[in-house]
């Protein structure tokens, strides 16, 4: 369970964060989804102890992450490509993560395997390649796989959709469905494609202005009331 | 033309620099020391030639071509190729001509281009315009003009050429061998050189004629490469260093995690290209070394030579060690995120500053003991010092250092990441342990000082495994936030 409370966070005397109660339980997949510059990377950032909050607080199960290290062990998580060793080869960094999470390399090889659809071929094997000098679509399997490979009970993806091409996307989806339906691990997502989210996620929030301010169970209508929501705010904007 | 007035601001707007006036000021500074350098180098030939009777004109002259040459091989290596300026402008409506007119003004831009002259304009003037007339000054300054045209173009097209393909690297390579070469064989290349200097001088047209036409070929050759290669992919593979295919894992497997770390932070050194430039200044260093201890006769007593020694010594170690988490800055995020064992990781930073301290100390033992300029003892006491306190002084202050580095970029006249503060602060380290050397050697003898810098030292090492836990991850995670988000900026 990840609780958020009382949470804020500004820069420049501008709050861009600002949620009071946030629950998201076991099990659940969370969809965040927001304009630019709603809020959504700040609130995964704060969750995973990467700025500091100005007040308030992120509990991951019994640990507040501001103060103990130990939620690591279980949370996985690709926000952008911060997150890629950029001057190792696909193997390389896999085998990295893996020993960061002490995982033995039958074991990570094994895991890997799982991903070859998603792969297509163009990851595995090149040992002549350095992570930087892949694709951008690549780039991001690359950045997905090393979360998952750790098979966390907690995991947080910023736009995991992007930059992925159409078969990609549908692997994806179909992948985090079937990991948080036999792991029961919560997963964390943020996008702008509301088909996507709509699709995969059991919980839904908007997010504004750095509050939430619709959080809806996905229980068939969310879709509509998604789009209404969004085209609302476009015809207030013109 | 915007472009400049867009070269112009990217400078001024640079984060750091906005906010670091020290860097400012540093900038500034260095610039001015090189101008002034050459100025009295150029006024104190020219005023020693002058005094003197005879062909005094023709001993300046005959390092013509060995100038040339130098100045050459130095472009490729260290002046800054403009092509990746102007790659964001190609998706605009400005002709391709436009855009390789930019670039080929734009190179023109180098101290390389303007501190010749600080030499030449004195010779001309005091040497060559009282001898010969002014007319013979004028023409040899403008001869030496084009030369340097010509200079700057071929530094241009090979800079080019080589990062279209390293296998061009040939070149500098190839020109440096040639003039060896042709120094073995001839006795030396002044005589040659020394015919060049008169025949501008006394304006033949020939060396004119074939400088203008080198110059417009090269021209011309620059054109067509660009026309072909100045496209968006030049700032990608092409640029970056190829994977090599060798790996570094396990390599230290036998220290556990920090072997880990260790293998993880020797690819980051060997695979990027502004780590491996810092790391190629120790061999340039070593080079220096050797000439300071064989050949330079004018020691100035042992704080000099401990100072010189210690920095020697600790030059790569300190340049690594100063850059402490900022080498991992575009990834930092990640790293911070995931489980990890950070006390490991520091260790395995210290680790490798002791490794590049080791890797210096074996040729500068050698030096030492050829020369007989140093104790080996001293030497030895002087590396455990480089080892214990400074090495950890080094990363203690590298803590607070929150700047974000581009792995990507050269490193000559490149202090991005490197704040001034520090910058001062590491090389007052090289003074401690002549400081204490020197007030030891005062109040005993020298070889209580001797033993007394190695005693620190040891103490030190022994203890680095508390100073790392207790100081220096604590100093950093205290203030993690803060780093993160340094970190994260792109233009600081």
């Amino acid at each position: 369970m990840i609780k958020v409370t009382n949470l804020l966070k500004s820069y420049h005397k501008k709050t861009v964060l600002n949620i009071s109660d946030l629950t998201i339980n076991d099990g659940e997949i969370f969809g965040l989804v927001g304009n630019n510059g709603a809020g959504k990377t700040t609130l995964l950032r704060l969750m995973l102890d990467l700025i500091r909050a100005d007040s308030g607080e992120v509990r991951s199960g019994e640990h507040i992450v501001a103060r103990s290290e130990d939620w690591k062990d279980y949370t996985a998580s690709y926000l952008d490509e911060g997150f890629l060793i950029e001057y190792l080869t696909p193997e390389e960094f896999f085998s990295f993560i893996a020993d960061e999470y002490r995982l033995t390399k039958e074991v990570m090889d094994q895991r890997l395997s799982g991903f070859s659809d998603f792969f297509n071929g163009e990851v595995l094997g090149q040992t002549r390649k350095y992570i930087r000098d892949f694709s951008k679509g690549n780039r991001q399997k690359i950045g997905v796989a090393s979360a998952l490979i750790t098979e966390p009970g907690i995991l947080i993806l910023d736009e995991p959709f992007n930059s992925l091409d159409p078969t990609s996307q549908i692997l994806l989806k179909r992948m985090l469905s079937d990991y948080n339906r036999k792991n029961g691990a919560i997963i964390i997502i943020s996008s702008h494609d509301l088909n996507h989210v709509t699709e995969i996620c059991t919980r839904i929030a908007i997010i504004e202005k750095g509050i939430i301010i619709r959080d809806l169970q996905n229980n068939g209508q969310a879709m509509t009331e998604l789009a209404d929501y969004f085209s609302a705010r476009q015809s207030w904007t013109r | 033309m915007y472009l400049y007035s867009h070269i112009w601001k990217s400078f001024i707007r640079n984060e750091r620099w906005r906010r670091n006036l020290f860097a400012r000021i540093l900038f500034v500074l260095l610039g001015l020391y090189f101008v002034i350098l050459f100025l009295v180098l150029g006024f104190n030939i020219s005023s020693v030639l002058a005094g003197e009777s005879g062909e005094a004109a023709g001993k300046f002259m005959m390092w013509i071509l060995y100038y040339l040459a130098a100045d050459y091989v130095m472009r490729c290596f260290l002046q800054q190729i403009p092509s990746l300026e102007v790659i964001p402008y190609l998706r605009f409506r400005i002709r391709r001509k436009k855009l390789v007119k930019h670039l080929l003004v734009r190179s023109s831009y180098s101290l390389f281009n303007i501190l010749p002259f600080f030499i030449i304009i004195p010779f001309a003037t005091l040497v060559l315009g009282p001898s010969k007339g002014v007319v013979a000054a004028l023409l040899f300054l403008a001869g030496c003009l084009l030369l340097i045209i010509l200079n700057n173009l071929l530094g241009l097209l090979t800079g080019l050429l080589t990062r279209i393909n390293s296998v061009y690297w040939i070149i500098p390579v190839g020109v440096a061998a040639v003039i060896a070469l042709a120094t073995g064989l001839t006795g030396s290349l002044n005589e040659p050189s020394r015919a060049l200097g008169y025949a501008l001088a006394e304006g033949r047209p020939l060396p004119f004629l074939v400088a203008a036409g080198l110059i417009i070929t090269v021209i011309w050759l620059i054109n067509r490469l660009l026309d072909q290669y100045l496209r968006a992919d030049m700032a990608g593979t092409h640029y970056r260093l190829r994977a090599t295919g060798a790996s570094f894992a396990g390599r230290f497997s036998r220290l556990g995690d920090t072997g880990r770390y260790m293998s993880l932070e020797l690819s980051m050194l060997l695979r990027n290209k502004r780590s491996r430039k810092t790391l190629l200044m120790v061999p340039f260093f070593m080079v220096y070394a050797i000439i300071f201890f064989l050949i330079d006769d004018a020691v100035q007593g042992p704080f000099f030579t401990i100072l010189i020694t210690t920095m020697f010594l600790g030059l790569g170690s300190m340049s690594y060690g100063q850059l402490l988490f900022s080498w991992e800055s575009s990834h930092f995020d990640g790293i911070m995120a995931r489980k990890n064992d950070f006390i490991a990781y520091v260790k395995a930073k210290y680790y490798l500053q002791v490794l590049i301290t080791l890797i210096a100390f074996v040729p500068l033992a050698v030096v030492t003991i050829v020369s007989g300029k140093m104790s080996l003892f001293l030497l030895t006491a002087l590396l455990l010092f480089n080892l214990g306190p400074n090495s950890l002084l080094t990363m203690l202050l590298a803590t607070l250092n929150d700047a974000r580095i581009d792995l990507d970029a050269g490193t000559f006249m490149n202090y991005q990441g490197v704040k001034g503060s520090q910058f001062v602060m590491t090389f007052l380290f090289v003074l401690i342990p002549a400081g204490i050397y020197e007030l030891v050697r005062f109040l005993a003898n020298e070889n209580t000082a001797i033993i007394s810098l190695a005693t620190l030292g040891i103490i030190f090492i022994v203890s680095s495994d508390w100073w790392i836990k207790k100081l220096i991850a604590e100093t950093f995670l205290r203030r993690k936030y803060k780093s993160l988000e340094g970190f994260r900026k792109l233009s600081a």
